[in-house]
């Protein structure tokens, strides 16, 4: 009986085995569902996949839908009715492999039939791949078949296996498109590949188009270039796809160049979006014949985008703007002199941007030319050492002497260091001398730290012509060494300088950079006059030494030198006078006074925003710096007045200063002081924060906001069960 | 990597002014100063065993040992003068002549003809005269021969050595040139241009037929002799900072020393003028290097130091 069930199943027709079997899986249990089960593996194992296909290739059956259907979820059923037995066939990656080498079967099976001028249709397999892809197999069947198909495709010259990809891509039905082919893009590994598999289907079906440049360009965002690389490539290399190409650049720089999008996504969207631009400026630039029109076209786009990005308040956008404007006109000016060139310090991202401009070349190429490469450095190396043998034996033995390092062999400057503040000073006015400003410019800090008490009388004329300095010549240090000064100045004389810089802030015929200049050296000096002095600690008071209290004074000293075991040494607490508490105020508040006054010059509220963010990023500091200070109570009702105006300001960088000062405020202000001054604040803020938390498009505010919110929670335990540990 | 340059072993400070002159003698280091004082310090103990003011606060431009414990003096003020040491005590000035010298060239001591003399130039035209020590009589002058009125300008420093039995004497001239002179035949051998400028040091090895000279520029020559005794020029090196006030090449014959203005000592191989080490330890110009017979070098500079260096011993 058994022996005649399995010849019944297994030497019939597979396609209605599979259907027989599969719909009375469902219905089955105990003995019956154990055979089924094992009828359905030994069916699978006896390659019946590929002669269900291939039947129906050749004569097709209406129920073709209902086998297909079937088979992608087969293991989900197998396995739901196994439960905790998985079956080794139906098992995720034998399962692969099986429709791998299946489709594999029926491929070279269709091969053959058209090599010998048979029409066999394609379409129920490219259904099946579909199905497979859509749920879920697309990756796997891809890393089985690509490798195996490139290689068919490398080896035989007649075009059939290229028709065969083709057609495989070309017939699977819509809605199953979209997972095929990303997986697809994604692994293919060099853009030259593309075509062979894509073809000109992009002009007939308008999915595949929509998906290839626009759902993949400008909505998905992947980490790897590959992808880009492979798409853009294969538009620009093939010749009937051009107008397709420039549709797609076109679109990609309107995107770059669209105002909300520059302000409103994130950056990583901006970077994907830059890397495709560079990659199409990369082949545009390979092929001059792009037309002019199109390059006049770009260039107009990138313009007006650009002016975006250089006013957006986050660095590393602004620098993205700076990298594509330069690729651009790199494309669209042939002179070099016409073509945008900017200063900006080149990271990992742009490096990785600049890598892109390299056309990627055919991978299995590189590998046998690389080959070649490496034998002919190999026979250099050996005429190399000869060379050197014989050069050895030239050298003078009597020469033993082994030479010391000499690279504290330096030029010696003519100048001579300023001895004196004044010198210094007058040194640093002395314009032409480039020589003497250099070095006055190098020894002001240290000089300044020197001398702290001569500094009052000159302070605030240091001040500003250490301001007013300009870059006249070449000191790659000059920013940093004028930096220190200024600040060293500010820390010594603080109650001269912070006054003077304060009214510069607003005041008119200053550059941003130098506002920009002013505000870090207040922060920076507001840290370190916050920071207790190294070295220098407080006296106590002695008193002398009277008749009375002799007894006590004699105790303490022998104390002192008394060693107690058990105990161990405690540790000193360095003492130190707050040197920040008596001029807390006069960092604070002047910034706060004019902020809203629109000059010529400065509008801080409007297009002057990246000022404005340092601005708050101060403010922040200064309030940190001020903790434990009777004034800090004062300066956390003003600052909690002026950030609430702010709060949710057009701009990512604005409120990511914002922020951060809302975080120093929270660590500087004592709980007790949020509770009661600035009680209506903290009722505003607790919703805004989780607004942002939830809302912000820009991800650094998002963990901002949720570090503030920690921090508002720690402040709410510590007020209102001071005994519980916080460190939860 | 190779090991960083070193530091000096000792600074002997104290002198009153820059360190002109150095002189090794035993272990006694002599020296002598801007302002004219001489010092005599003990090796061992590191300190000055007696100063005095020897050329009326002019500087001392040289001090070389004599026989029967005297030493010889040579000072801007044109007048040389010989000293009797006496143990540990100031020494006593026994004789002193007029050298008719106000230039900045060291004299230097020889035995010429049995007698104890000093080759001194004179302010006449790039004369320079050999004067016996004990007669401070002339016994032979060197002028040049040319045409110009100026000869070759000052004289700016003397080497004298033999070879082949030959008295030789080289000279380095303000215009640029070093000349060798025969000294017994008074005739002028052959001469060699080194730079535009004067030369500051020449120094020469008969063991290994090498000499350098520098000038104030940033070049250091090496040359040779050839077998007729004509200067042959065979390597320039060119060093960071320009100007070379003194070059010696060790006893050894292995090493050169130079001071320059930037006060860096450089040390090279003395064959190939290879550059081995840079030692930076004076704040000022390096005015003197001496070798002594250990090997260890002294260096005198503007900042008024003297420092003591043992490298390659």
């Amino acid at each position: 009986m058994n022996e005649t069930v399995d010849i019944f199943f297994l030497n019939g027709w597979p396609t209605e085995s599979l259907v027989i079997l599969g719909h009375s899986l469902a219905s089955s249990s105990g003995y019956k569902q154990q055979k089924i089960i094992s009828l359905l593996e030994n069916l699978l194992t006896r390659s019946a996949i590929s002669d269900i296909v291939w039947e129906q290739c050749c004569s097709p059956v209406a129920f073709w839908d209902e086998v297909v259907i079937l088979l992608v979820s087969l293991p989900d059923r197998v396995a739901a009715k196994l439960q905790d037995e998985p079956s080794s066939v139906f098992e995720r990656d034998a399962y692969i492999q099986l429709i791998a080498e299946s489709f594999q079967k029926i491929l070279t099976k269709l091969h053959d039939q058209l090599s010998k001028s048979e029409n066999t249709s394609i379409t129920p397999l490219s259904e099946l791949f579909g199905k497979y892809c859509l749920h879920g197999y697309a990756d796997a069947l891809w890393e089985q078949l690509l490798p195996w198909l490139l290689s068919r495709l490398s080896q035989s010259e007649s075009g059939i296996w290229l028709r065969l990809c083709e057609g495989l891509i070309s017939k699977i039905p819509t809605r199953c498109m979209e997972s095929c082919v990303v997986a697809l893009v994604a692994q293919i590994p060099w853009f030259g590949h593309m075509s062979k598999f894509l073809g000109s289907t992009v002009l007939i079906n308008r999915n595949l188009q929509f998906l290839l440049t626009n759902k993949l360009l400008l909505i998905r965002h992947h980490h790897k270039p590959l992808i880009l690389q492979n798409i853009i490539g294969y538009l620009a290399t093939t010749t009937s796809l051009k107008s397709i190409f420039c549709k797609t650049m076109h679109s990609l720089l309107d995107v770059w160049a669209n105002a909300s999008a520059v302000k409103h996504s994130s950056y990583e969207q901006q970077f994907y979006i830059s890397q495709a631009i560079f990659i199409c400026s990369a082949f545009i630039k390979t092929n001059p014949d792009w037309g002019t029109e199109l390059k006049e076209d770009l260039l107009r786009v990138m313009l007006s985008g650009m002016q975006y990005h250089l006013e957006s308040s986050v660095e590393k956008v602004r620098i993205l703007g700076m990298a594509v404007a330069e690729v651009i006109t790199q494309v669209t000016e042939e002179s070099k002199d016409r073509q945008l060139q900017f200063q900006y310090e080149k990271d990992q991202d742009i490096e990785m941007l600049m890598s892109l401009l390299a056309i990627p070349e055919d991978p299995v190429f590189i590998h046998s030319q690389l080959e070649e490469i490496r034998v002919e450095a190999e026979v250099k190396e050996e005429v190399k050492e000869g060379i050197t043998a014989c050069a050895d034996e030239e050298l003078d033995s009597d020469d033993d002497l082994e030479p010391f390092d000499m690279t504290n062999d330096t030029k010696i400057n003519a100048v001579k260091r300023p001895l004196y503040l004044r010198e210094c000073m007058e040194g640093l006015i002395s314009g032409d001398a480039h020589d003497r400003v250099e070095i006055c410019l190098r020894s002001a800090e240290s000089l300044i730290r020197k001398h702290p008490k001569m500094l009052q009388e000159i302070a605030a004329e240091f001040m500003k012509i250490l301001l007013h300095l300009e870059k006249n010549f070449y000191m790659p240090d000059f920013v940093k060494c004028r930096h220190g000064a200024m600040v060293a100045l500010l820390v010594n004389a603080p109650s001269e300088c912070a006054p003077y810089l304060s009214g510069r802030l607003y005041a008119t015929n200053y550059h941003l950079r130098h506002r920009m200049d002013i505000l870090e050296v207040l922060a920076q000096a507001a840290q370190e006059l916050a920071e207790p002095e190294k070295g220098k600690k407080v006296q106590p008071v002695v008193m002398a030494l009277e008749a009375e209290n002799w007894r006590a004074v004699v105790d303490e000293r022998v104390e002192r030198k008394t060693r107690r075991f058990g105990k161990g040494r405690q540790i000193e607490t360095p003492e130190a006078k707050n040197r920040f508490a008596p001029v807390a105020a006069l960092f604070f508040f002047p910034l706060l006074s004019n902020y809203d006054t629109k000059e010529v010059t400065l509008d801080l509220l409007g297009a002057d925003h990246i000022v404005f963010s340092r601005l708050l990023h101060t403010l922040g500091i200064i309030m940190y710096s001020a903790v434990n200070t009777p004034i800090c109570p004062r300066m956390a009702v003003a600052l909690a007045d002026f950030l609430w105006l702010f709060t949710y300001h057009p701009q990512g960088g604005v409120r990511q200063a914002v922020l951060f000062a809302v975080c120093m405020l929270l660590l500087a202000t004592p709980p007790h002081v949020l509770f009661t001054d600035l009680q209506d604040h903290l009722m505003n803020l607790k919703p805004w924060l989780e607004d942002s938390v939830e809302k912000d498009s820009d991800a650094d505010c998002r963990k901002l906001a949720l570090q503030a919110l920690y921090l508002l929670q720690n402040s709410v335990k510590k007020e209102f069960n001071p005994n519980e540990d916080l460190r939860c | 990597m190779s090991r960083p340059s070193p530091g000096p072993d000792f600074t002997l400070r104290g002198n009153d002014g820059a360190v002109t002159c150095l002189t090794f003698d035993g272990d006694v280091l002599f020296s002598g100063t801007q302002s004219g004082t001489l010092y005599a310090w003990c090796l061992r103990s590191r300190r000055p065993m007696w100063t005095v003011e020897s050329h009326a606060k002019l500087s001392v431009l040289m001090i070389a040992p004599l026989s029967v414990q005297r030493i010889l003096s040579q000072g801007r003020d044109g007048l040389v003068h010989v000293w009797q040491l006496r143990d540990g005590q100031p020494p006593i000035k026994t004789a002193s002549f007029k050298s008719d010298h106000h230039g900045f060239c060291a004299a230097c001591v020889v035995t010429f003809n049995g007698k104890e003399s000093v080759i001194i130039p004179t302010d006449n035209r790039s004369e320079i005269t050999l004067k016996d020590i004990a007669s401070a009589k002339t016994a032979v002058t060197l002028s040049p021969r040319n045409k110009d009125p100026k000869g070759y300008g000052m004289v700016m420093s003397l080497r004298n050595f033999t070879q082949n039995n030959r008295q030789l004497l080289l000279v380095g001239y303000e215009d640029g040139r070093v000349v060798l002179w025969d000294l017994l035949s008074q005739s002028e051998l052959s001469s060699l241009s080194i730079s535009e400028e004067s030369v500051m040091c020449v120094d020469y090895s008969s063991r290994i037929n090498r000499g350098v000279a520098a000038s104030v520029g940033a070049d250091i020559h090496l040359f040779s002799l050839s077998g007729d005794l004509q200067l042959l020029n065979m390597k320039i090196v060119e060093v960071t900072n320009p100007g070379f006030q003194s070059a010696v090449i060790r006893d050894d014959a292995k090493l050169v020393a130079t001071g320059g203005w930037d006060g860096r000592v450089r040390l090279f191989s003395a064959k190939t003028l290879k550059p081995l080490a840079v030692l930076c330890g004076h704040t000022e110009g390096i005015q003197c290097t001496a070798f002594s017979p250990d090997h260890t070098l002294a260096t005198g500079s503007k900042d008024k130091t003297i420092s003591l260096w043992s490298i390659y011993k």
